[in-house]
């Protein structure tokens, strides 16, 4: 039984629920969150046997056959990116119970409708639907950023907002012009119709539709939102835009370019350059912070800048690697950024040359920090490695100067690392730490997420297996056969 | 050829705004123009001249598929339309408490993140 | 759940891990004392301060800053929203160029 828009509905309708069923009391909000989440998580989990054993579910809304109606595709790489966003919102559900203590409604509210916007873009195989998406998922950032109300929060929404808008817009100005070309508004439909073609419109529109994602994903010098937002929104929502909302955008030009564009050469080449000026200038930057936050925000921009320049080699095993990697790095920038708004949550400062010696008072969240920030680095035994290894292979075979570029921004990932670790958990305690015990709601989404870090480290053939399998799904002839037929 | 044209200068237009003025009303009202020249491009595209609306009444089917214009585009830009509204309403509430922090709304004042 | 060779793989696995952790534990608890002897800093016979070891975090990385010129590179995001615009523009432009050019 194919459940199509199912969980997306379903959370739809909680973040509809929640201000309904939380007027009297504001915890209710909670709690229908979870529930939510929950269940969503249950219907995605139980589209995953038949996800495997037929490769790729197709579901036409309304029974309205492919060019004419919006079509539902669900293959292996949107089923595992969809549990995992839905699993980190989950988390950061779990952890928010001790950490919003004013205004849940909006809150919960919000997430969850930032969790359809990411959700509907992940699934969905028409264009114009992906526009949308993209938008309900942005509007709810702006006004996640701007939770908190202060000064820091509302500057970086209104940059955000702005340079969101002016994206979007041009994104909406590349799908009219192919409309205006091919006709159909359908993926798959496009892409037929596209191959046989050599219009320069084509060229130009797709230079505008990567323009609008490349700024949703965060890639030089698309990146200048990212930074402010990641440090001025409240801390677990940040948890959110490391792991759902950035990795969606990037998942959209993959989907985008490998599908209706048939990777062409020019966009592996784009996205090989862009990826290894943003490696480079997001690790650099990230050495010179002061406030944890933004530090994590640009780090965040170089493992972006990793999957693009190795989804742009064009070889099997550079895409592998870099898809692995999106998952990788979800999982390790959602620990990092729980960590940070733990530490956020005591002290009630972001910057950490004020924090000093948490190590002995808190060592579930010193050695989860050290642990997501080993497998960033790319440690053996931890996931990262799995990744980065196959990013340095596929790099080798094409061209040693990137590896060695690889190699070097790995050196400079591990020094702002270690820069944090130290200057936050070791060292002499200043009277900013504190004894305070951490509470088993804030303790539970690490520890699920350590435990995560280290299965996926410790089995590696099984990694590369389901890698490899995410990998044959964005095959371009096999899906337009599917939803075609 | 006309709406082409206009809705071209209506893009440069809001794109020039949104750049190069500093206010952040006239920033937002920019937002505004680019979205609604990309809307009227979207419109012209649909147009078919001499065309009835894509209504059908008791005609006969090829003729009405030759003479009625693209009713997808129109789909496409009520949908867009509400979306930008929806930007517009929170970029507004965000300047009305960007005001009353700052005092200003002077886009090159409020420069406090930087690095 | 159908089973297959990796999952008892992965039990046993997991099992004799945390057997091993368990004994870790133990062995830590027992109260130990710290030898003299091996606390004192030993640099191949020359003789050093303890002040001169300590590295302040603080100017740890100022080499490497002012080596690659870091901070001519955080002062150009100085938080001007008019800039970060005419860096989308001019990215847009690059990017519809390198399209057109090589299509």
């Amino acid at each position: 039984m194919a459940y199509g828009f199912l969980p997306i509905g379903v959370l739809l309708g909680t973040a509809f629920l929640i201000p309904i069923l939380s007027l009297k009391n504001d915890k209710f909000a909670t709690y229908t969150a979870f529930t939510g989440c929950l269940a969503a998580m249950i219907i995605t989990l139980s589209m995953v046997p038949q996800v495997v054993s037929e490769g790729r579910i197709v579901y036409h809304m309304e029974s309205w056959k492919a060019p004419f109606g919006i079509t539902v595709v669900i293959d292996n790489l949107s089923i595992v990116l969809s549990f995992l966003s839905i699993l980190i919102t989950f988390l950061v559900i779990i952890f928010s119970y001790r950490y919003v203590k004013e205004r849940r409604t909006k809150y919960y509210s919000l997430l969850c409708l930032a969790l359809v916007g990411a959700l509907g873009m992940i699934v969905t195989g028409d264009i114009f639907n992906m526009f949308v998406y993209l938008e309900v998922m942005s509007v709810a950032s702006y006004a996640l950023i701007a939770f908190n109300k202060d000064r820091p929060a509302l500057e970086a929404s209104i940059k955000y907002l702005i340079m969101g808008s002016l994206a979007t817009s041009l994104l909406l100005l590349g799908i009219a012009f192919l409309y205006g070309i091919t006709g159909t508004l359908n993926m798959a439909d496009i892409s037929v119709k596209i191959s046989s073609m050599t219009n320069p419109l084509v060229g130009i529109s797709f230079g505008l539709i990567l323009t609008g994602m490349l700024v949703k994903a965060g890639l030089i010098p698309f990146h200048a939102w990212l930074p402010d937002s990641y440090q001025a929104s409240p801390s677990p929502v940040s948890s959110i835009f490391a792991g759902v909302t950035t990795n969606t955008g990037i998942y959209a030009i993959l989907r985008v370019g490998f599908l209706v564009f048939n990777s062409h050469h020019a966009l592996l080449w784009l996205m090989t350059f862009l990826g290894v000026i943003s490696m480079v200038a997001g690790a650099f930057l990230a050495l010179v912070q002061t406030n944890l936050k933004r530090l994590l925000g640009y780090s965040s921009i170089s493992q972006m800048g990793y999957i693009a320049m190795s989804v742009g080699l064009g070889t099997s095993l550079g895409i592998t690697g870099g898809i692995l990697h999106i998952i990788n790095q979800a999982i390790i920038k959602s620990l990092l950024f729980l960590c940070a708004a733990f530490i956020v949550y005591q002290t009630k400062t972001d910057n950490i040359y004020e924090i000093s010696g948490h190590f002995k008072f808190q060592p579930v969240v010193a050695y989860s920090f050290l642990i997501g920030g080993l497998s960033l680095v790319g440690l053996p035994l931890f996931n990262g490695f799995v990744s980065k290894w196959l990013i340095y292979i596929a790099t080798l075979q094409i061209n040693p100067v990137l590896t060695v570029v690889a190699l070097m921004v790995t050196v400079i990932t591990l020094a702002y690392i270690l820069k944090a670790f130290y200057l936050i958990f070791l060292g002499n305690v200043k009277p900013v730490a504190s004894e305070k015990k951490i509470p088993i709601t804030m303790r539970i989404p690490m520890i699920t997420l350590v435990i995560l870090i280290i299965i996926l480290g410790i089995m590696p053939s099984a990694t590369i297996k389901l890698s490899e399998a995410m990998t044959l799904s964005l095959e371009r002839t096999k899906y337009i056969a599917e939803v075609l037929r | 050829m006309i709406p082409y044209l206009i809705s071209t200068i209506l893009m440069i237009i809001g794109f020039y705004t949104i750049m190069l003025k500093n206010n952040l009303i006239k920033k937002i009202i920019g937002l505004n123009l680019f979205s609604n020249g990309i809307h009227l491009l979207l419109i012209s595209i649909a147009y078919r001249t001499g065309g009835i609306p894509p209504i059908m009444e008791d005609l006969n089917f090829i003729r009405f598929s030759s003479l009625a214009v693209d009713p997808l585009p129109q789909a496409l830009i009520l949908t867009s339309i509400v979306i930008n509204f929806s930007v517009t309403a929170v970029a507004l509430s965000i300047a009305i408490l960007l005001y009353r922090e700052f005092g200003t709304l002077d886009m090159r004042k409020i420069k406090e993140l930087w690095g | 759940m159908i089973y297959t060779p990796y999952i008892g793989n992965a039990v046993l696995f997991f099992f004799i891990l945390s057997l091993i952790g368990l004994i870790f534990y133990f062995i830590s608890r027992k109260p130990h004392k710290k030898d003299k002897e091996k606390q004192t800093i030993y640099i191949c016979g020359e003789d050093m301060k303890p002040e001169k070891l300590n590295i302040p975090p603080e100017t740890f990385y100022r080499y490497l800053i002012n080596l690659f010129k870091l901070k001519k590179l955080r002062k150009w995001h100085s938080g001007n929203l008019n800039d970060y615009l005419l860096w989308i523009l001019a990215g847009l432009v690059a990017v519809i160029i390198i399209m057109v050019m090589l299509w």
